[in-house]
């Protein structure tokens, strides 16, 4: 089967590296979040500014990269997201130069759920431990109690987000038969040979 | 005649002073949002108290073994206040969601309510012991108080 595939290299090292920090990062500030303490919470607020700085970094090379990282790209249209979902359930790899129509789709999501994290985060506090986001002095006690809840919200959406990423990585090892974890450690993917 | 209308305008602005005074004093006729108040004040006071005490265990404010003494000693003023009549039965955020933020969890809880009640309790008297002792003493007793105030707010308070 995998003679109409061959591995190309897809993934450069900026981005391989900016997607394992971000993982880093975000793994990290999540626990820390949910299981913070008055000694801990400053490490979750660098854990915070680190995914803000990764996010601002892929807004940028969303819009100036080039390739499959681009927004562009990985925004896909109605037709090729409906066409790809019909192949799903395929027991083959998806054999994209890049994200599939669904993974452009995720990508985006994530990104978006992360940068409400992080700008709701900025402006919450916790008035148990005594901190608060460095704008949180600069907004109204409402609008840091819903930017509070928010940020409340948006841990069990990073959760479910996690969740899907994880999943959807084992349906593709074990019924699509493509590894996409080793893909974005040596950048090289399973490429369909006539695209 | 220019008399007498001055003399209506007067009156009905001197009414309608009294009706704006009396419609805010009945706002606090309800007994039940008094508690409300009353329960919130000493949160507020609190709030207050151990604020500059976090501050000083973060590195925000310098320490100083006096004030946070006297800043864990009103803690431990506040805890011998009775708050008798200041829970009243559904004086919770579903029946108030304007004035409180309690769950009915905590009506519906009183075990945990008062578990979370002990472990502040037992916080702050720890804190009293603490604060005068040095910033090392203070900061431990800070995680403490920490964790009593997050606990409770987590479970019992509407985000």
């Amino acid at each position: 089967m995998h003679q109409e595939y061959t591995h190309q290299y897809i993934w450069d090292v900026p981005i391989r590296v900016w997607h394992w920090l971000l993982a880093l990062s975000v793994i990290s500030g999540w626990l820390l979040g949910e299981f913070r303490t008055f000694t801990i919470m400053q490490w979750h607020f660098y854990a915070g500014y680190c995914t803000g700085t990764l996010l601002l970094v892929r807004i940028l090379i969303g819009f100036a990269g080039s390739g499959p990282v681009r927004f562009s790209v990985l925004l896909p249209g109605i037709p090729a997201l409906l066409g790809y979902i019909r192949t799903l359930f395929r027991r083959e790899p998806s054999g994209v130069r890049g994200h599939s129509p669904m993974g452009g789709l995720a990508t985006i999501a994530i990104l978006l759920c992360l940068l409400w994290q992080v700008t709701t985060g900025l402006m919450a506090e916790d008035d148990g431990l005594f901190f608060e986001g460095p704008l949180a002095s600069s907004v109204s006690a409402s609008a840091t109690r819903t930017a509070t809840r928010l940020h409340h919200y948006g841990a069990k959406a990073i959760l479910v987000l996690f969740a899907l990423h994880i999943g959807i990585m084992v349906f593709y090892r074990f019924w699509k038969r493509e590894n996409l974890v080793i893909a974005m450690i040596t950048g090289r993917k399973l490429v369909k040979r006539d695209r | 005649m220019k008399k007498t209308l001055l003399l209506m305008l007067m009156s009905t602005a001197l009414a309608m002073t009294n009706v704006t005074a009396h419609e805010a004093h009945a706002a606090e006729k309800d007994p039940v949002k008094k508690a409300i108040k009353a329960r919130q004040a000493a949160m507020v006071l609190r709030s207050w108290y151990a604020g500059p005490l976090f501050g000083m265990a973060k590195g925000d404010i310098e320490y100083d073994s006096e004030w946070a003494s006297a800043l864990a000693g009103s803690l431990k003023a506040e805890l011998a206040m009775t708050g008798r009549g200041m829970w009243p039965e559904e004086s919770d955020y579903e029946n108030y969601p304007d004035e409180s933020r309690s769950l009915p969890e905590l009506w519906l809880d009183p075990e945990g309510a008062q578990e979370a009640g002990m472990a502040y309790a037992d916080a702050v008297n720890e804190m009293a012991n603490a604060a005068g002792e040095g910033l090392g003493a203070l900061r431990s007793a800070v995680g403490q108080l920490g964790q009593s105030c997050k606990g409770c707010h987590e479970s019992y308070r509407a985000e």
